[in-house]
C-alpha cells in the first residue's frame, strides 16, 4: 500500500509539473544549489532521506564525505553514564562488527548482465550436454527402436484388476447417475442388448456403408464449397446471399414454430451480429463503390435508386430495435418507413420498398454481410491510409528494435501513453484485449479493415490500430510478415482481401524486410549448398562465383548443377589428370584435398632417378661386363647365377619394382578419390621409403661383389623358382618356370592309343610320339608366346600426345633443318602401374576392364568412406540368406529404425537420462 | 532317553508365509535364469552384465574354421565411424556364425586303406565292390555298348541322371542309381557332346551340324543352327548359359532361360576340342595346341588370361570344383597341376607312361587320368606331389570322356566299349547342400529349386576373372586418364545451356549479366585447366633436373604456380 502512495505521489508530482508549467520555490532551490555546486568538487551531494520508505534506492549508496555513521557512534546513545552499555547489546554489536563488511559497490549494469548471461549459458550447456551420451548413443545405435520409453508391459490378473475397479472413488455426480441408471428401465434394457448382441456381419457391412456414404457426402460438399468459392462473378455471390438469406429467414420461422427458445437464441445471435455491424461504415456510401455510384447518380436514376437502398439499409441497421412484443417490433419498423416522406426527385430520401429492401430490413442478412465488410471497407479506404500508416510504421520499426518481448510490450503501451494521452481508458482495454486477439486466428483482417476507417471514426479507430500494432509485431517477432502463405492456408474470401491489402499497407517495410532477408538469406544458403556438392566433385567451376557474385548467385546454383550434371565424368577424369590444377584451386580455398596422382609421379620420378643414377654409377664400376637385355629383364631373378653375380644389385631393383605391383595399383587407383588423400599420402611415402632403403640395401651388397646377390633373396616369392634350371640357353623355356623336376610317375602303359583303336607295339608308339614332337619342336612356342605378350605390354600402355601442329614454328625452304623442338609438344604419359602379371613369366593377363561389369559398379565413394579399399571391405561380404547363416542374416538386415504402430512416439523423457546400471548396482 | 523319545513333539506350525505365490515363482524362475560368472557372481536375468556372461559362455571356434569362413581383410584402422565398425562386427559374426554350422556337416568322407606294404592301386573293383555295402556296390556297373561308341558322358549337377551320346548317335538318359531309363533314342547322325542343361528335364546334344535339345523323353525340344559344328559343350548353372566351342574356332554363350545368344564370336586358335568351365568365376578354359590354356568371359573378345602351360599341343584340361587348381595334360606325356587363383605354377609336373588324353577333378580334388584304356585317379596331388596311383581300372578300349559323379564315389567313364562306372572311396562330396543341389530331390523340390535358380539368375555381365569384381570401385585406368586429358586437350570449352530457373527475369540486365558471369567464368576455369596441363609438364621436367639446395636459391626467381 505504502508503495502505491509512494507512486501514486510521484506520478502526481509529474503531472502536475505538466500541467501548471509553474516554477516552484523547490525547484528553484535545486536549481540554484546544482549552480552553487558549479565551483565544488562533489557534483552530486549525497542524498539525503526526506521522508521515512521502505524503499532505499541503491544509488543512494555512495560513499558519504567523511566516512558516514559508525556504530559504534550509535551505540553510545544506549551507554548510561559511568556504566559501559548492556553487555549483551555489545556482544551484539561487536560479533557484528566482526562478521559484517560493508556491502560492495553493485556492478553496472551491463557488467551484470554480462555476468548473468555467462552464468545462463552455462547452466544451459550443462543441462544440454546431459543429453550428449544419449544422443550419441542414439546416433551410434544399428537400430533404433521408437518409442523408446516405453514401460514394460505388466498382465494384471482378474482380481487385481477387481481391485483396482472396487478401490475407484465416485463423485456425488457418478453416483447420482449411476443410481439414476439403476432406476431406468430403458438404460439397463440398452446395455443389456449391446452386451448380447454383437453386430452381425450384414450390420456391419450396412453401418460401415453408410458412414462411407456420409463421408462421401462430406467430401462432395466441401468439393462444391471450395468449387464456389473460386467463383469471382459478383451477381452469382449476390444471388447466392440472397438465397441464403432466404433460406434463413425460412429456418427462422420454422424454428419459430417447433422451437421458440432456439429461436430466441438465434434472434439474439442476430442482434449481436446487428449491433456489431451498426459500428462499421457499412452502408454509409463512403465507399470507393458508392463515390463513383455518385458521380453517374446525376444522370443515372437508377444507380441514384441504389445509393438510396443502401442509405435506407444503414438507417435500418443504425436504427435502434426496441425490445419488446412483436406486435410493437413491427410497429417501429413500420414506423421510420412512414416518417421518411417518399419524395421521387429526392434520391437520397427515396425509397423503393421492394421485396430485396424488406429483406434487408428483416436483418437476417447483417450475418452474411459482416462476413464480407472487408472486401468492401478495403475499396473504401485505400486512399485515405496513408497518414494512418506513416504512424503506423513509425511504431512498427520503434517495436522491431526490442528483441524482448515483454520490454516490447511495455514499450509499445508507453509509446501509445505518450501518443494519445487521451485514451488512456483504451490503451487499458487494449491489453486485456490482447490475450484474445492473440487467440483469434483472422486477428490481421480485423487490425487492418479496422485501419482503415480511421479518419472517420476516431474514437474506435484509435482503439483499433493500436491491436493493428500488436499483430504486426507478434509477425515481425517471428522475422517477417505472415503473407500469402498464412493466407492461402485458410481459404475464405475475406481473408484473401486481407492479405493483399496488406501487401499495400505494409508494401515498403515488406519489401525492405524481403531485400534483406534475401541478401543475407539466399546466398549463404547457395553456397553451403554447393560446397557440399564440391565435396563430392572436386573441380569447382563456380563456386567462387557464387561467393563473389551475390546477385546472379540463384541462376549460377541453376548452371553448377547443370554442368556437374552433363559433366561429371570428364570431371572425374579431369581430378586425377589434372592434379595441378586442382590443387591451385584448392589451396585457394584453403581445403585439404591434395592429389595422389602428382605425388605419385613425383616420388616416382625420384625413384627413377636414383634408380638410374645409382645404374650408372654401377655400370661404370664394373665396366663393360654387364649386359643387360630385354629377355633377362622379363626372366627376372631367374637362372643366371654364375654369370651375373655381379648383377645382384641391378637385379634387385628390378624385383623390388616388381615386388611393388599390388599396392602401387592400390595407390594409383585410389588416387581419383581426393578425400581420403592425406592419409594414402603417408602410406605412399612409407612405401617409397621402404623401397629406397631396400634398393640401397641390395646395391649395397651388389657393390661388395662377392655375396651372391641377397637382393634376389628379397624377390618375389610367387614367382617359381627358376634358378634351379641350369640351361643356359636365353629362350624363355616352359621347363625354367617349372618349380619341381617332372615326377616320372610309374603308370600303366595303355594298351590302346587314342588315335586307331588298335594296338601298337612299343616301338611304334615311341615313333610316333617322336613324330608328334618332331613336328612341333620347329613352330618355337615359347618365342611366339614371348612376342605376343611384348605386344600386350605395348597395346595396353597409354601413348604419347602429340600436340605439335605439322608445319608450326617451321621455316620452309631448300637446306633447312627442322628444329627439334617437337618434344615440346608432346606429353608423355606417366609410368604405367605395374601389370598384374609382370612376374609371372608364362601368363598375359588382359589388363582391360569389361565395360559389362563396369556398368554395375559404383563409380564414387560414398560419404562415410574416405578411401576406396575401406569402402570395398565394407561390402566385401554377402549379406543374403543364402551365403549367411540365418541368425546373422537377421542381423545384417536389421532395420535401423523400427516403429511400433499405433504409439505415440513421444520425444525422450529425463528418464533416459538415469544411469540404469548405477541403479540396478545400487540397488543390489 | 526315553522320556526324549516319548516326549510330544510341540505341534508343527505352519506359518503363512508372507511371500506371494506369483513371487515365489517369480524367484525360481530368477534362481533358474541366474548365470554364474567365471568370478563365482551370480546374475540375475536381464541384467547388463548377462547378455555378456552368456556370450562368453559360447564355445570359442577353431581357428581354421574361421579362416575357412574368412571374407578377407577387414576396414582399415583409419576408419572410426562407429556405424561402420558395428557392421564390421555384424560381418564378423556372420563369419563365426557360419563357422559354427559346420557343426551340421556330419558326414565325412574316407579313403580306402590296405595294409602295410600293399597299394591301393593293386585293389580291383571287384574287389571294392565286393567289401563295400550293397547299395555302394549296387553303383559299380558296366555297360557294354560297343556298336555305338565311344561314348561321352554327362551327370546332373545333384547326380543323380546320367546322360551317355555315342559317337554313333546313341543318346540314353536315365537314373543311374536305380537304372530307371529316361529316354533312348538314336538321332542317326555323328554325336559330339551331350549335356545336361539346369535340371534332368532337358539336355543339350551337339550333333554333326548344330545343337539340339532334347527333353528327358527324347523329345527334340530346339535345334540351334546359331550353333554349328560344336565340339564340346557346359553348362554355367547359375548364369543359365550353354557355352559351347566348335571346330570352327567359335566360342558361344547361349541363354537358356532366355534363348538368347549372349555372346558369340571368332577366337581363331583353331579347333577347341578341349574345354572345361571354372566354377569359381564361371570363366571357359580352352585347350589349344600352342600348348597354351585361354580364359574367356562372354564380355570381352580378348582372353582374359593366357597361359603357356605346355610348349606341347594340349590333349586334355580339368579345374576343380573351387576353382584353385588346374590340371592340364599335353602330348609330351606329361600332366601339370596349376594354380588357377595366382595364375602361378605349374605346382606339380607329372610324367605319364602314356598321353594323358582325359582329366577330371572329384569334389575333393581327386584327379582321374584317362590315358587310352587306362584310368588312374590320384590323390592329394595338387598342393603336394603324388608318388603313385590311388586306384587304377582298366577298360576295353579307349577312353573318351571321364566325370566324377557328384556327392557320390562314383567315377564314370565313357569308353568305346560303353560306360563303365567306377568305385572311387573318398572322391565324392558327402555333405551336401539341399538348397544347393539335393540328389534326393522330389519334383516338387525340383520345381521350386529352378524358380529360385531363375530369380537369382546372375547376368552374363558379371562373368569375371575375379569374381569379387563387382564389390569394387570402378576407378579409371591409366589409358583412360590419358585418353580424357587428350580430349580435354583438343576439346573446346563445354557449352553452356542458360535457361534460368525462374522466368521472371526473363530479360532483365541482371539475368544477361550472371550469363555472362557464368559462361566466363567456366570458359576461364578450363582454359586455366588446360593451362596447368602444360605447367604440370614443365614441373616434371624440373623435378627431373633436382638440383641440391643452396643458400642462394632464394634470390632465384620464385617458381610461377
Amino acid at each position: 500500500m505504502v508503495k502505491g502512495n509512494f507512486v501514486d505521489q510521484e506520478f502526481e508530482k509529474e503531472f502536475s509539473l505538466d500541467d501548471d508549467q509553474v516554477i516552484r520555490e523547490e525547484d528553484h532551490g535545486k536549481l540554484l544549489q546544482s549552480i552553487e555546486m558549479m565551483d565544488s568538487q562533489l557534483r552530486i551531494k549525497p542524498p539525503t532521506r526526506t521522508e521515512p520508505s521502505f524503499n532505499v534506492s541503491e544509488f543512494d549508496l555512495a560513499p558519504i564525505k567523511g566516512g558516514g555513521v559508525h556504530l559504534k557512534e550509535l551505540a553510545h546513545a544506549l551507554e548510561v553514564k559511568g556504566k559501559a552499555f548492556d553487555s549483551e547489546v555489545a556482544t551484539k554489536i561487536r560479533t557484528l562488527t566482526k562478521t559484517s563488511a560493508t556491502l560492495q559497490k553493485p556492478l553496472e549494469k551491463n557488467q551484470q548482465k554480462k555476468i548473468k548471461r555467462v552464468v545462463a549459458y552455462n547452466n544451459l550447456t550443462q543441462q544440454v550436454s546431459r543429453w550428449d551420451a544419449a544422443v550419441q548413443t542414439n546416433r551410434a545405435a544399428r537400430t533404433i527402436a521408437f518409442p523408446m520409453n516405453i514401460e514394460p508391459v505388466t498382465v494384471k490378473n482378474a482380481s487385481e484388476v477387481a481391485e483396482l475397479w472396487q478401490s475407484q472413488s465416485q463423485n456425488d455426480f457418478e453416483a447420482g447417475l449411476n443410481a439414476l441408471h439403476g432406476m431406468s428401465k430403458v438404460y439397463q434394457e440398452d446395455t443389456k442388448v449391446e452386451q448380447k448382441f454383437r453386430m452381425t456381419l450384414a450390420e456391419l457391412r450396412l453401418k460401415r456403408r453408410e458412414i462411407a456414404k456420409l463421408r462421401a457426402q462430406q467430401s462432395f460438399e466441401a468439393a462444391k464449397a471450395r468449387r464456389q468459392n473460386k467463383i469471382k462473378s459478383k451477381s452469382y455471390h449476390r444471388m447466392l446471399r440472397r438465397e441464403k438469406m432466404q433460406k434463413q429467414l425460412k429456418e427462422f420461422e420454422a424454428l419459430q414454430k417447433t422451437d421458440p427458445e432456439a429461436a430466441l437464441k438465434r434472434l439474439e445471435e442476430l442482434e449481436r451480429v446487428r449491433a456489431e455491424e451498426r459500428m462499421t461504415l457499412r452502408h454509409k456510401n463512403t465507399g470507393h463503390w458508392a463515390r463513383s455510384r455518385l458521380i453517374r447518380a446525376k444522370y443515372d436514376p437508377q444507380t441514384r435508386q441504389q445509393l438510396a437502398e443502401q442509405l435506407a439499409v444503414s438507417r435500418d441497421l443504425t436504427k435502434k430495435l426496441k425490445v419488446g412484443d412483436s406486435s410493437e417490433d413491427e410497429e417501429t419498423t413500420k414506423e421510420p418507413m412512414k416518417a421518411i416522406p417518399g419524395d421521387e426527385d429526392n434520391p437520397w430520401i427515396t425509397v423503393k420498398s421492394s421485396s430485396e429492401i424488406d429483406d434487408f430490413l428483416s436483418g437476417y442478412r447483417k450475418y452474411w454481410d459482416e462476413r464480407n465488410k472487408n472486401a468492401e471497407t478495403k475499396e473504401n479506404a485505400v486512399d485515405e491510409e496513408s497518414d494512418k500508416y506513416k504512424r503506423v510504421k513509425k511504431k512498427e520499426e520503434d517495436a522491431i528494435d526490442h528483441s524482448n518481448e515483454n520490454e516490447r510490450m511495455d514499450q509499445l503501451s508507453k509509446a501509445q501513453v505518450g501518443d494519445d494521452v487521451d485514451e488512456c481508458e483504451e490503451t487499458i482495454c487494449h491489453e486485456s484485449l490482447q490475450a484474445e486477439e492473440e487467440s483469434e486466428i483472422e486477428s490481421n483482417d480485423e487490425g487492418h479493415s479496422i485501419n482503415n476507417t480511421l479518419t472517420v471514426s476516431k474514437h474506435e479507430n484509435e482503439f483499433r490500430s493500436s491491436e493493428k500494432i500488436d499483430t504486426t509485431d507478434k509477425e515481425y517477432e517471428n522475422g517477417k510478415y505472415k503473407d500469402n502463405k498464412e493466407v492461402s492456408s485458410t481459404d475464405t474470401d475475406d481473408n484473401v482481401y486481407t492479405s493483399t491489402v496488406q501487401i499495400k499497407n505494409g508494401s515498403v517495410v515488406k519489401t525492405k524486410l524481403d531485400r534483406k532477408s534475401k541478401r543475407k538469406k539466399i546466398p549463404k544458403y547457395e553456397v553451403k549448398a554447393t560446397c557440399q556438392s564440391w565435396i563430392i566433385t572436386p573441380i569447382s567451376n563456380s563456386e567462387k562465383c557464387v561467393s563473389t557474385e551475390k546477385q546472379g548467385a540463384e541462376i549460377l546454383e541453376a548452371e553448377t548443377s547443370k554442368i556437374r550434371t552433363s559433366d561429371e565424368r570428364v570431371k572425374a577424369f579431369l581430378a586425377s589428370v589434372l592434379p595441378e590444377t586442382l590443387e591451385n584451386e584448392e589451396k585457394k580455398k584453403k581445403k585439404r584435398k591434395s592429389t595422389l596422382d602428382k605425388m605419385f609421379d613425383e616420388v616416382e620420378n625420384n625413384i627413377s632417378t636414383n634408380f638410374e643414377d645409382r645404374f650408372k654409377k654401377l655400370k661404370s664400376h664394373f665396366g663393360s661386363e654387364v649386359k643387360i637385355d630385354q629377355r633377362m629383364r622379363m626372366m627376372g631373378s631367374g637362372g643366371r647365377e654364375e654369370e651375373e653375380n655381379d648383377l645382384g644389385a641391378s637385379l634387385a631393383v628390378k624385383s623390388m619394382k616388381e615386388a611393388r605391383p599390388q599396392e602401387d595399383v592400390e595407390l594409383l587407383e585410389g588416387a581419383v578419390e581426393t578425400s581420403g588423400a592425406t592419409t594414402d599420402i603417408e602410406k605412399l611415402k612409407k612405401t617409397a621409403s621402404g623401397i629406397n632403403s631396400a634398393t640401397f640395401s641390395g646395391i649395397s651388397n651388389g657393390g661388395s661383389g662377392g655375396s651372391k646377390g641377397s637382393g634376389r633373396v628379397s624377390g618375389n616369392s610367387n614367382a617359381p623358382a627358376g634358378a634351379n634350371s641350369k640351361s643356359a640357353e636365353k629362350n624363355i623355356n616352359p621347363e625354367k618356370f617349372i618349380a619341381a623336376k617332372p615326377k616320372v610317375l610309374l603308370t600303366a602303359a595303355p594298351e590302346l592309343t587314342n588315335a586307331g583303336e588298335e594296338a601298337l607295339d612299343d616301338e611304334m608308339e615311341e615313333d610316333q610320339q617322336k613324330i608328334i614332337t618332331e613336328a612341333f619342336a620347329d613352330d618355337n612356342v615359347v618365342d611366339d608366346f614371348e612376342k605376343e605378350k611384348e605386344a600386350d605390354i605395348k597395346k595396353s600402355q597409354p601413348g604419347e600426345i602429340d600436340l605439335s601442329l605439322p608445319g608450326w614454328g617451321e621455316w620452309g625452304g631448300a637446306g633447312i633443318v627442322a628444329k627439334k623442338k617437337k618434344s615440346r609438344f608432346v606429353i608423355k604419359p606417366p609410368p604405367a602401374p605395374p601389370r598384374k602379371d609382370a612376374d609371372k613369366l608364362n601368363v598375359i593377363i588382359n589388363e582391360e576392364k569389361a565395360e559389362g561389369i563396369r556398368e554395375h559398379q559404383i563409380w564414387e565413394i560414398p560419404a562415410p568412406f574416405r578411401s576406396v579399399k575401406d569402402f570395398e571391405a565394407s561390402i566385401r561380404a554377402p549379406v543374403g540368406r543364402t551365403w549367411v547363416p540365418e541368425t546373422a542374416h537377421k542381423r545384417l538386415i536389421a532395420p535401423t529404425v523400427v516403429t511400433k504402430s499405433g504409439v505415440i512416439i513421444k520425444p525422450m523423457s529425463e528418464e533416459f537420462l538415469v544411469n540404469k546400471k548405477a541403479l540396478l548396482d545400487f540397488t543390489e | 532317553m526315553q522320556e526324549e523319545n516319548n516326549c510330544i513333539r510341540p505341534p508343527r506350525r505352519f506359518k503363512r508365509s508372507k511371500v506371494n505365490v506369483i513371487e515365489k515363482a517369480k524367484r525360481e524362475v530368477e534362481e533358474l535364469a541366474k548365470v554364474v560368472c567365471d568370478n563365482g557372481e551370480s546374475l540375475p536375468y536381464g541384467h547388463l552384465k548377462w547378455a555378456r556372461a552368456k556370450q562368453e559362455e559360447r564355445v570359442p571356434v577353431a581357428k581354421e574354421k574361421l579362416a575357412r569362413h574368412n571374407r578377407g581383410e577387414g576396414l582399415s584402422e583409419a576408419v572410426t565411424n562407429t556405424k561402420l565398425l558395428t557392421k564390421e562386427k555384424e560381418i564378423e559374426y556372420a563369419i563365426e556364425q557360419a563357422a559354427r554350422t559346420e557343426i551340421l556337416l556330419t558326414e565325412d568322407a574316407g579313403f580306402l586303406e590296405v595294409d602295410e606294404g600293399e597299394s591301393s592301386t593293386q585293389v580291383t573293383q571287384k574287389q571294392i565292390a565286393n567289401s563295400v555295402d550293397i547299395l555302394s556296390a549296387s553303383k559299380h556297373f558296366q555297360l557294354f555298348l560297343e556298336e555305338f561308341g565311344p561314348y561321352r558322358i554327362n551327370y546332373t549337377r545333384n547326380g543323380r541322371y546320367l546322360l551317355l551320346g555315342g559317337r554313333k548317335g546313341h543318346i540314353a538318359a536315365f537314373d543311374w542309381i536305380t537304372k530307371k531309363p529316361l529316354c533312348e533314342i538314336n538321332v542317326m547322325e555323328e554325336l559330339f557332346d551331350v549335356q545336361w542343361l539346369h535340371n534332368e528335364l532337358m539336355f543339350a546334344v551337339a550333333q554333326k551340324r548344330w545343337v539340339y535339345i532334347y527333353d528327358n523323353q527324347g523329345v527334340e525340344l530346339h535345334c540351334l543352327k546359331t550353333l554349328h559344328n560344336v565340339l564340346r559343350m557346359d553348362f554355367l548353372p547359375y548364369h543359365f548359359l550353354l557355352a559351347c566351342s566348335s571346330a570352327n574356332s567359335f566360342l558361344s554363350w547361349l541363354d537358356v532361360s532366355l534363348g538368347k545368344m549372349v555372346a558369340q564370336f571368332p577366337i581363331r586358335q583353331g579347333r577347341l576340342n578341349i574345354m572345361a568351365q571354372n566354377p569359381y568365376n564361371a570363366c571357359l578354359c580352352l585347350g589349344h595346341a600352342q600348348g597354351t590354356v585361354t580364359m574367356w568371359s562372354p564380355n570381352m573378345k580378348e582372353p582374359l588370361v593366357k597361359m603357356l602351360c605346355h610348349n606341347r599341343p594340349l590333349q586334355a584340361l580339368a579345374v576343380n570344383r573351387n576353382g584353385m587348381y588346374m590340371a592340364t595334360s599335353a602330348v609330351d606325356r606329361s600332366v601339370r597341376i596349376w594354380d588357377l587363383r595366382q595364375l602361378n605354377g605349374p605346382l606339380q609336373d607329372y610324367r605319364m607312361a602314356g598321353i594323358a588324353s582325359n582329366l577330371s577333378f572329384s569334389d575333393r580334388s581327386l584327379l582321374a587320368v584317362g590315358m587310352g584304356n587306362i584310368v588312374e585317379v590320384y590323390r592329394d596331388c595338387c598342393a603336394t606331389t603324388a608318388d603313385h596311383a590311388y586306384l587304377r581300372h582298366k577298360v576295353n578300349r579307349s577312353i573318351a570322356d571321364m566325370q566324377f559323379c557328384p556327392y557320390e564315389d562314383i567315377l564314370g567313364v565313357g569308353s568305346g566299349s560303353g560306360f563303365t562306372s567306377m568305385i572311387v572311396p573318398g572322391a565324392g562330396e558327402p555333405n551336401f547342400d539341399a538348397l544347393e543341389s539335393n540328389p534326393y530331390q522330389t519334383k516338387r523340390q525340383r520345381q521350386e529349386a529352378e524358380v529360385k535358380a531363375l530369380l537369382e539368375k546372375i547376368q552374363p555381365e558379371l562373368i569375371t576373372l575375379d569374381p569379387y569384381a563387382i564389390g569394387e570401385v570402378n576407378v579409371p585406368t591409366l589409358k583412360e586418364k590419358m585418353a580424357a586429358k587428350h580430349a580435354l586437350m583438343l576439346g573446346k570449352p563445354p557449352e553452356i545451356d542458360f535457361t534460368p530457373r525462374r522466368n521472371k527475369r526473363k530479360g532483365s540486365v541482371r539475368a544477361a549479366k550472371a550469363k555472362k558471369i557464368v559462361k566466363e567464368r567456366v570458359k576461364k576455369d578450363y582454359i586455366e585447366a588446360v593451362k596447368a596441363i602444360s605447367s604440370e609438364k614443365k614441373d616434371n621436367d624440373q623435378s627431373n633436373q633436382e638440383k641440391p639446395y643452396s643458400v642462394l636459391d632464394r634470390f632465384l626467381p620464385k617458381k610461377k604456380k
